[in-house]
């Protein structure tokens, strides 16, 4: 009877209830998964969006107010709302400095790093370029801190035998980005392709925005068009959030189609799929 | 003197580009604004800086978060300069569980506008019933905020208990060393719930109460909704709906008399989003002023910007935004109303007015909820 009681008491406060992992991007809560698939996770973002340009929407601050732990991707990919985010949930843990507020980009080696810069240079990221997910090397690297974190409330042995699994994984997706030798020239939309270029060797010869995350004038895509013309690359490659009007346009002018490339995984696809898919379609261009 | 005071503080200090933890995140901003109107009504053409804000917020300690920001004003073409403390505010998300703790001076956290500072309002100018109830930018006083999100019913519950003596921007003398004490502390209610249709489309509903009480013992009480319904599509704010109802009762008792009023506003807003740069606008406001007001005499003012409204307003504002980048917007706007009494001029019901604004901002600009 009394055990019941205790049951019943247990049910109703939650205690029953499973770890909670909030992840702002979908590459994020699979690692979790991956190192303790005993975990609650979800992730607050469906990995359609572009993470700088989400509002710091209620529905998020309710998730994230219920979680033990909060992994992002740091490098100011969402300064834009998770700051709110995380004010607005009142959640203790997940607080800066607070042992669930998980930055996953500390253990990243990061390109891009600026030592001086203003807005005049656009949409940068001083600390470094925020885009590290797209390369199963800093993946690797992401998920070395992850673990860290997870020790709050998982056990370090499980999760030291699961990050060896991981581990595994994101190696044998590494070796095969790289025996793929997409060494061909491209021009990009916007610069968040970088770390594909250093790991993988993929040549970019221009970035259509001039300044980043401004759209670009017809002065200086004619002129890109004119370079294109004598680099002659395969495609464009483009977020899928880029516009397609400038694709469209530029398209028209330089005779250099475009690939809209997914850039994170969404909710529930397997990151070593994304990341498969990513590179089949760069080959391909399809 | 004073603006030259908040003018060494800037400089003084370099300015970060985001809101980040740091030591500590500095801010201003600036909204400039051009105003026209057609020459039967009294309203000025002019270009001027009509707010200049200056901030400064980062965590106090471990459990403390400060704000601190000082603004200068000018209200229209003919009204005075001033430079006050817009906020000074501590506030805390560790003390209790899913809450957040606000003690100081701050923007009162109901409605939609007034919890959003002006630089971040959609359009230029002030929805009639919002400058009538809660002052050209909205009302904010010194005391306790609490917001508790009641996650398992997915709704959000913000009180607040303010001393109300500074309630409405408008009503102030700025000149004035001393302020009237209100004859009670203003009391405020927000429960605010949000339906999410993906990660980027939503909707918000608010439903606010407060009640004040002035200097001159007159007895407010307001009703409100709120609603908000956002949908990006990629970077681009593709549609944006956003709407507030409002009522207020006023009672005053005089030589034993009572006098009760009730006028009731409302606006809506829907913008359109052409691509990350461009956006146009629409909005329609209402106004309805207590039928008895005329005949009893009364002294219950609802003048705004030299204009009065008779009976019942209506207006339709059209505007056109450009979004040169996240950190600075130009916006052109025409509105006009009927319904109006304009002061000096018995034979004006109508008005027309143009405005061009600039709005720019360096710093780290904090983040908005939704």
């Amino acid at each position: 009877m009394f055990s019941k009681a205790i049951f019943s008491i247990a049910i109703f406060c939650n205690i029953a209830h499973a770890a909670q992992v909030v992840t702002t991007l979908p590459e994020l809560a699979w690692v979790v998964k991956k190192l303790d698939p005993s975990l609650t996770v979800s992730s607050l973002l469906e990995g359609t969006e572009d993470p700088h340009f989400v509002d710091a929407s209620p529905g998020f601050i309710f998730k994230a107010a219920k979680s033990e732990i909060l992994v992002f991707n740091g490098l100011e990919l969402e300064v834009g709302w998770l700051p709110k985010v995380i004010e607005m949930s009142g959640n203790k843990d997940i607080q800066v400095g607070e042992s669930g507020y998980c930055d996953a980009s500390k253990t990243v080696s990061k390109l891009g790093k600026l030592e001086t810069y203003d807005r005049s240079m656009g949409d940068v990221h001083p600390e470094g370029n925020p885009h590290y997910t797209l390369s199963p090397k800093r993946m690797l690297e992401a998920a070395k801190g992850i673990k860290k974190c997870l020790e709050k409330i998982s056990k370090k042995p499980l999760l030291e035998k699961n990050f060896k699994g991981l581990e595994k994984e994101l190696i044998l997706i590494d070796k095969e980005f790289k025996s793929y030798q997409l060494k061909d020239n491209f021009f990009v939309y916007h610069t968040e392709l970088e770390y594909l270029e250093k790991d993988y060797g993929l040549v970019f010869r221009g970035a259509l925005e001039k300044v980043p995350g401004v759209l670009p004038s017809a002065g200086y895509l004619t002129q890109m068009a004119i370079q294109a013309k004598k680099d002659q690359p395969r495609y464009v490659l483009a977020g899928a959030t880029s516009p397609r009007k400038i694709l469209d346009k530029f398209k028209e002018m330089s005779g250099v189609d475009y690939i809209m490339l997914a850039l994170h995984p969404k909710r529930n696809e397997s990151y070593t799929d994304f990341v498969k898919n990513l590179m089949e379609k760069i080959k391909s261009g399809k | 003197m004073k603006l030259i005071l908040v003018a060494a503080l800037l400089t003084s200090f370099g300015a970060f580009a985001q809101d980040k933890p740091q030591l500590i995140n500095w801010f201003a901003g600036a909204d400039i604004v051009g105003t026209t109107g057609n020459t039967d009504t009294n309203i000025d053409s002019d270009f001027y800086v009509r707010e200049f804000e200056f901030s400064a917020f980062s965590a106090i300690d471990q459990t403390w978060n400060g704000v601190l920001t000082l603004a200068y004003h000018k209200e229209s073409t003919d009204g005075e300069e001033h430079v006050e403390v817009h906020e000074a505010f501590l506030n805390s998300s560790k003390l209790f569980n899913l809450s957040n703790v606000k003690v100081g001076k701050f923007f009162l956290g109901f409605g939609r506008l007034n919890r959003f500072h002006r630089h971040d309002w959609v359009f230029t100018d002030a929805p009639y019933v919002q400058k009538s109830f809660f002052g050209t930018e909205g009302a904010k006083d010194t005391g306790v905020e609490y917001t508790k999100n009641l996650v398992n019913l997915g709704l959000s519950t913000t009180l607040g208990l303010t001393k109300g003596d500074d309630f409405n921007h408008a009503e102030h003398d700025h000149d004035s060393t001393t302020v009237e004490r209100a004859k009670a502390p203003t009391a405020y209610l927000r429960a605010a719930k949000f339906i999410e249709f993906s990660t980027l489309k939503g909707m918000e509903i608010g439903l606010n109460l407060v009640n004040r009480v002035d200097a001159e013992s007159k007895h407010y009480q307001y009703a409100g909704l709120d609603l908000t319904y956002k949908n990006r599509v990629g970077k681009v704010l593709d549609t944006l709906v956003q709407a507030e109802f409002w009522n207020r009762t006023t009672k005053h008792e005089e030589d034993d008399e009572t006098e009760e009023m009730t006028d009731y506003g409302a606006y809506v807003y829907f913008e359109k989003g052409i691509d990350q740069h461009h956006a146009y606008g629409v909005r329609l406001d209402y106004y309805k002023a207590d039928d008895h007001e005329e005949e009893a005499g009364s002294d219950h003012d609802h003048s705004v910007d030299g204009i009065e409204v008779e009976n019942e307003l209506k207006a339709l504002s059209l505007s056109y935004t450009y979004k040169n980048s996240e950190f600075m917007k130009t916006r052109l706007t025409v509105e006009h109303g009927q319904g109006v009494h304009v002061e000096d001029d018995e034979d004006v019901d109508s008005y027309t007015k143009g405005f061009v604004q600039f709005v720019f901002n360096i710093g780290a600009h904090p983040a908005h909820v939704f």
